[in-house]
């Protein structure tokens, strides 16, 4: 139905970008939340949106992952439009996301989790199996499991019900649930808020791995700085719900109007 | 995908294997279910709940119900009933007593048979007056005398399951549907022209309206009336039939005949009223004082009618007499429900004597199928129980009423005879005293 | 054209009634967040309490209004905030109407109990004349309107321009509004919530005690169901205006009153169209509405923010209990299941078998709650009607084919499934309430659109279905019913705890759980959903060709009206909605402890017969215990069962074996601690 197929037979040789956002705007009751704001996110790349608290940063999350629908503007990913998709078949394209406010399965173990992701992204399982035949994991779907929790290094906490977790590891399983259903594009929505100084580490090292090991885009919404300059090859700037700046994550920084408009705010 | 279907094919042939097995038995089943099985023979061998000195009976009442009928005050008949004769000696030497007063509590009919079968060991079903008779194809299975109040259609036999031992206060044929002919009757001597029928959409109530309006198709023309409104689409908690009136105003109507509960046919009372419309009313079942006592202004003119002589008969017969009496010894509670009980303990009295001293239930149960002229002393047009069960008597019979000053007043066709009867199936609109 | 302007105007009236108890039940839902079905109640409750006052001590019209009115509606209203609904505030939609139907089924038999259950007849209008029809105006004209329609019509327009006043142009009003939409916010305003909120409650309330006044006198005689029913079909008009818009919902209760009339005067008498149109159109209207009316979503998101913010259902018991805990309760419940059908096999007589029987029956029907509301998260109120498709599904087929009955039984599952699933593709876009209202409103044109109809019901004596021959078993024998019943209660379940622990019940979780964060991860709410409810309409379906093969018969009035369906959702969501032990034990709870109390009521009035020489206090203690208290007390406790809802939403049952299940964890850490000092430790392992 969907024209996607599998990443893994697309190379990432085209230097078209995989994600091209034009224009978007979105107005809420009387406040211009995101006034004609253009990204694009490459293949394998990793860009940072940064801006003060309430620049619109969630909400261009929300209209790109299609929680909320735009005013105005396109969305291409991977050459196809995405406007009158919702969440559910963006998420079947390959994006993924987490949350700022971080949103868990209540009453799910981590495993659970993930494995609900893995059986959400191969369409495996459904009524008759749960019926019929066992809906316990295959072989392969308990490695592709394992493989995610050794590699955001988790699996000592499997068993436990993820609501008990702390925040940290909290933002880890969400970030885990997100890489079961293999992105092409990942949104992290401030993945190290309320992160101490090893999680916030801990969290950089698997993102890095991620990329490194699956090529996948990351889209960040960060504050911690050091964590930006460590992730992002590019950063994107929103102010009152404009694109202030955008360029390479040193020359963004440095730049004048940007100091004024967060860096001062957030230092 | 392949083990899909394995399971697909194992699970058809599981079906089709217990299907096998099902359908060559069950047929069987079902006439067993029917006819009687293992537990109903064994009934019938001893005649449970007679001892050296009482012959015990229970019944089943909906006393408990979100209506508010009165349901309960049936067992007071029985109870008044059973003193009477107790009074005398008892039969054969035995005392008759009401040894269970079951309550269905609405919706548990069926339960509350099965345990007045197997729990209360009575020889007799009395009264079984029930606003949901759930429980009858347990008491047709198990062949106990069973007598009530037939307010149910399944008190009727049919020709394979004629219910022989199913006996209602004034015969078991309720006949919805059925053309009735004392509203021809009615409309005849009140002068009604133009009559309008209205109806509850759900079955009861719609065949009931059907009824009316064959009786018009059959009877009409000499009774010089015709109905000229009819809705039969009226949903049931209806509060206002303003339109309807309207419209039966326009079309003249002056006799409105409705198959409904009190709240609609006293909605209709006060809407007639408002819109000025000089019609009267047919009340099938309205007979009821304290009902008068409220609204009589509104049903002032209107008839109603009874399948028994009602309270005001003059003279009294014999048997109203003795519900009277003893209804006032025993402080029971006078009115239609207790009535009911008391014919029906007086119906099942007379089937014991009939029985001889060697009775049974199924002897008690064909003497009363031979009686073809009972009529409990007058408090009964005669019915003719070899002919009650599962098809429509010769004759229909009953009292018509009509409202005066908020009080019934009995219509008779000769003094002293309380019933009115009309001839069926002749086409005409014959009338006899009874 | 001047015929049907006529028609409407006629149904103005009608109208205004509508509006009365539409406003009421907005005004409810504005002010506290609660869908409050027993707004028929506490109606009743305060028509009751002025009939007594008026009619039976005859008290002058201004004294007894006053107390039914302004004293007793307000009061009932401020317990209900104090004992219930004040720890509902934040609670989820769903809660508090689980809570309402609870005290729409209590609270009348309380009434009852107090104020005897005779029926009350010609309940007096609010005016000075003993009945409506004795003052009309203007007399001798086309349009003539009695004493209670006049009462009703300037009533209700006071009441709505006062409340659109009160919520436009004061400060309680705002209040109001800001208290349900976020009681912390609103504190931290300065607004006192508590306040507020006892204020919402005393207004809505009185509001309940003059709409139950007003429109008491339509009716020959008081009785409880017969608001309902009116209050059932004005609930078109509540969603008209979004269960938020106090004009609007006065303008559409008044359409509504409008069309029905112009319905009943237009279209053909006795035409298939109209019989089936004009008996349901409040509800099809309703159900349209529900469907097609544009932003009901979102607007439900903005009416009741707190919605999103249920309670999730707290960790299933499965999840956080060892291994060998679950084991053994697991065998508790096999030997339970064992030992409860021996004693059934071999000591109970016919009555309380057959007791036994039809809550087991039952208990399949809850447990197709279990998957529609429980593991799928909807409020279905159409469980009942589902039930009876599968019933009548049964009798005709049997009746027409001759099929054997398992074969007809299961081709009712598959009919009730089709409907279901039918039902489902509109409704389960929608959100908590409206999903409700929605279930509620097919129940109810099905009742009565379809049911009379005789190729559906077979007319006014229900269809027989015979009971099935399973080779040697003839299941007509009881005991051999009770085996076939106990084992297709056993496959369901099983089939619902594989259903729960599965992909299915997993994604359901999840959705219920965090929606966005399941839409991130490609799970399509719609899907699952429906799948759900398919499964549960078919699981229903079977249930109700058994419990017609029990029966004997396909009896709709018996075992399957709406209401009826109403009690067995408020208990099966008290005891537990997710829990295979609480579907089973509202199931039987249903029918035995109405049979029990009978039997204990009926105590007294047994002893004293038997000891006519018992001393003369004895007899007027034990006088006083009356046996048809049964049902009444039966159903006062299955609605208290509900307001248990709200403190433990995963139900009663669930949260006992948790709370047991915990001491009994801590027990044996305890006493592992001891036992450790000496030995390794077994560190308990966790079932998935």
């Amino acid at each position: 139905m969907t024209p996607t197929t599998d990443s893994t037979e697309h190379p990432n040789e085209q230097p078209a970008p995989l994600l091209q956002a034009s224009g978007i705007s979105k107005r809420f009751a009387g406040l211009m939340a995101l006034a004609d704001v253009s990204i694009q996110v490459g293949a394998g790349e990793t860009v940072a949106v940064i801006g003060p608290n309430g620049a619109g940063k969630s909400t261009l999350f929300n209209c790109l992952s299609g929680v909320l629908r735009a005013d105005r503007g396109t969305v291409t990913f991977d050459g196809q439009r995405l406007e009158s998709l919702g969440p559910t078949q963006r998420s079947r394209l390959g994006i993924a996301r987490t949350f700022q406010r971080i949103e868990l399965f209540g009453g799910m173990t981590v495993r659970d989790h993930l494995m609900v992701a893995e059986r959400a992204r191969s369409g495996r399982g459904g009524l008759w199996s749960d019926l019929f035949r066992s809906s316990k994991p295959t072989e392969e779907e308990y490695a592709r499991c394992q493989a995610v929790l050794d590699l955001l290094g988790l699996d000592d906490v499997e068993d436990r019900s993820a609501d008990s977790l702390s925040l940290g590891k909290g933002r880890l399983v969400e970030l885990g649930r997100a890489l079961m259903c293999e992105p092409r594009l990942l949104f992290l929505d401030e993945p190290s808020s309320g992160l101490d100084r090893n999680e916030t580490e801990e969290m950089s090292l698997a993102l890095e791995t991620v990329q490194r090991e699956h090529g996948t885009a990351v889209v960040l919404i960060e504050h911690d700085v050091p964590m930006v300059q460590r992730l992002a090859t590019r950063i994107y700037v929103l102010d009152y719900g404009s694109l202030i700046a955008s360029g390479n994550t040193m020359d963004v920084l440095e730049d004048e109007v940007v100091r004024a408009a967060y860096l001062g705010v957030a230092t | 995908m392949r083990s899909r279907i394995l399971v697909s094919a194992i699970f058809v042939s599981l079906l089709a294997a217990a299907c096998s097995n099902s359908s060559s038995e069950g047929t069987t089943t079902t006439s067993a279910a029917k006819g009687g099985d293992s537990s109903a023979t064994q009934v019938a061998v001893t005649a449970p709940g007679v001892t050296a000195d009482e012959i015990r009976v229970g019944g089943v009442a909906s006393t408990t119900n979100p209506l508010g009928g009165k349901y309960g005050e049936s067992f007071d008949g029985v109870q008044a009933y059973f003193a009477m004769v107790n009074s005398e000696g008892g039969i054969y030497g035995r005392d008759l007593t009401l040894a269970s007063e079951r309550d269905d509590q609405l919706s548990n009919n069926d339960a509350e048979v099965q345990g007045l079968l197997e729990q209360d060991n009575v020889f007799a079903a009395l009264p079984m007056t029930t606003l949901l008779f759930t429980g009858s194809d347990r008491l047709v299975q198990s062949g106990i005398p069973t007598f009530g109040w037939t307010i149910n259609p399944e008190w009727q036999g049919t020709t394979e399951v004629p219910k022989l031992n199913l006996f209602g206060q004034a015969g078991s044929y309720l006949c919805l549907g059925c053309e009735q002919p004392q509203v021809a009757y009615v409309a005849k001597i009140s002068d009604s022209h133009k009559i309008g029928v209205l109806a509850y959409n759900v079955p009861q109530s719609t065949e009931c309206a059907e009824g009316w309006e064959k009786t018009f198709d059959i009877y009409g023309e000499e009774a010089d009336a015709e109905v000229v409104f009819s809705d039969k689409s009226l949903s049931y908690g209806i509060t206002d039939l303003s339109v309807q009136v309207s419209k039966m105003k326009d079309a003249g109507v002056d006799m409105v005949v409705t198959c409904m509960d009190t709240n609609a046919v006293v909605a209709l009372g006060k809407e007639l009223k408002k819109q000025a419309v000089e019609a009267i009313q047919f009340l099938p079942n309205g007979y009821d004082q304290a009902f008068l006592d409220e609204f009589g202004d509104l049903f002032e003119g209107s008839y109603a009618w009874t399948s028994f002589a009602p309270f005001e008969t003059t003279p009294q017969p014999k048997g109203l007499k003795n519900y009277l009496k003893w209804m006032e010894a025993t402080d029971g509670r006078i009115g239609e429900n207790s009535l009911v009980g008391w014919l029906n303990a007086d119906l099942f009295v007379t089937g014991l004597q009939k029985a001889g001293p060697n009775f049974d239930q199924q002897k008690v149960v064909s003497s009363i199928n031979e009686l073809t002229d009972y009529n409990a002393d007058g408090l009964l047009s005669s019915i003719d129980w070899s002919n009650e069960h599962n098809k429509r008597g010769e004759t229909t019979c009953g009292a018509v009423l009509i409202v005066k000053d908020s009080e019934f007043v009995p219509v008779t066709i000769a003094k002293g005879k309380p019933f009115s009867c009309f001839a069926l199936n002749t086409g005409v609109l014959t009338t006899t005293a009874q | 054209m001047v015929d049907l302007l006529e028609y409407a105007v006629r149904g103005i009236p009608t109208g205004c009634v509508f509006a009365l108890l539409a406003v009421g039940l907005v005004l409810t839902y504005k002010t506290s967040g609660v869908f409050n079905l027993a707004f028929a109640a506490q109606a009743y409750t305060s028509a009751a309490v002025f009939y007594v006052l008026r009619k039976e001590q005859e008290w002058p019209l201004f004294w007894s209004a006053f107390i039914a009115i302004v004293i007793v509606g307000p009061a009932l209203g401020l317990l209900l905030e104090r004992v219930l609904f004040r720890h509902l505030r934040g609670a989820g939609s769903l809660a508090k109407m689980v809570t309402s139907l609870g005290l729409l089924i209590a609270i009348p038999e309380v009434v009852k109990l107090f104020f005897g259950s005779d029926a009350k007849s010609n309940p007096p209008p609010l005016w000075y004349v003993r009945r409506t029809d004795e003052w009309l105006w203007p007399q001798g004209s086309k349009f003539v309107l009695d004493a209670g329609q006049v009462t009703t019509i300037v009533s209700t327009l006071v009441v709505v321009v006062g409340l659109t006043v009160l919520f436009r142009y004061t400060n309680l009003g705002l209040r109001m509004r800001a208290v349900v939409e976020s009681p912390r916010l609103a504190e931290l305003n300065g607004v006192n919530a508590e306040r507020v909120s006892m204020a919402s409650w005393m207004l809505s309330s009185m509001m309940a005690g003059l709409a139950g006044v007003l429109v008491a006198p339509l009716f020959a005689s008081l009785n409880p169901i017969d608001l309902f029913t009116l209050l059932v079909a004005a609930l078109a008009a509540t969603v008209v205006g979004g269960l938020s818009s106090i004009p609007l919902t006065f303008f559409g209760a008044i359409g509504l009153g409008m069309l029905q009339a112009v319905l009943a005067g237009s279209l053909p008498t006795n035409s298939v169209l109209a019989t089936g149109l004009r008996p349901g159109l409040p509800f099809l209207v309703l159900f349209a509405l529900l469907i097609f009316r544009p932003g009901l979503r979102s607007n439900s998101e903005t009416a009741d923010p707190l919605a999103t913010v249920d309670p999730p259902l707290p960790v299933p018991v499965a999840v956080s209990r060892p291994r060998w805990m679950s084991i053994s309760s697991r065998t508790v419940g096999v030997v339970a299941t064992i030992f409860g059908l021996l004693v059934s096999w071999f000591l109970l007589d016919g009555f309380w078998l057959a007791i036994v029987i039809s809550g087991v029956v039952l208990a399949v029907i809850m447990l197709s709650l279990t998957v529609v509301t429980g593991i799928g998260g909807m409020l279905s109120l159409a469980q009942a009607a589902l039930a009876a498709i599968g019933a009548f599904t049964t009798a005709q087929v049997v009746t027409a084919t001759g099929l054997p009955v398992l074969v007809a039984m299961l081709i009712g599952a598959a009919v009730a499934a089709a409907c279901g699933a039918l039902l489902a593709i509109p409704v389960v876009r929608l959100d908590g309430v409206y999903l409700a209202l929605a279930t509620l409103a097919f129940a109810l044109m099905f009742e009565s659109i379809l049911v009379p109809l005789s190729w559906v019901s077979g007319g006014s004596v229900p269809l027989a279905v015979p009971r099935p021959v399973i080779g040697p078993w003839d299941l007509a024998d009881d005991r051999y019913f009770l085996l076939f019943a106990a084992l297709c209660l056993t496959v369901i379940a099983l089939a619902v705890i594989r259903v729960r622990q599965g992909t299915t019940g997993r994604f359901l979780q999840a959705i219920q759980s965090s929606p966005t964060a399941a839409n991130s991860i490609g799970i399509s709410g719609g899907r699952s959903r429906i799948i759900a409810f398919t499964l549960a309409a078919g699981i229903a379906g079977f249930g109700g060709g058994l419990l017609a093969s029990f029966a004997g018969r396909a009896n709709y009035q018996a075992s399957f009206p709406y209401v009826v369906g109403l009690v067995w959702v408020a208990l099966v969501i008290s005891a537990g909605a997710r829990s295979i032990q609480a579907a089973v034990f509202s199931g039987i709870m249903f029918f035995l402890l109405p049979a029990t109390l009978n039997r204990v009521f009926s105590w007294p009035e047994n002893y004293l017969e038997a000891h006519q020489q018992a001393p003369e206090w004895m007899q007027n203690l034990l006088g006083l215990v009356q046996p048809n208290w049964a049902l009444p007390v039966s159903f006062i406790l299955f609605g208290i069962g509900a307001f248990t809802y709200a403190k433990h939403p995963e139900g009663i049952i669930e949260a006992r074996t948790n709370s047991s299940v915990t001491a009994l964890l801590r027990w044996t850490e305890r006493r592992k601690a001891k036992v450790d000092a000496s030995s390794s430790v077994d560190a308990p392992q966790v079932s998935a």
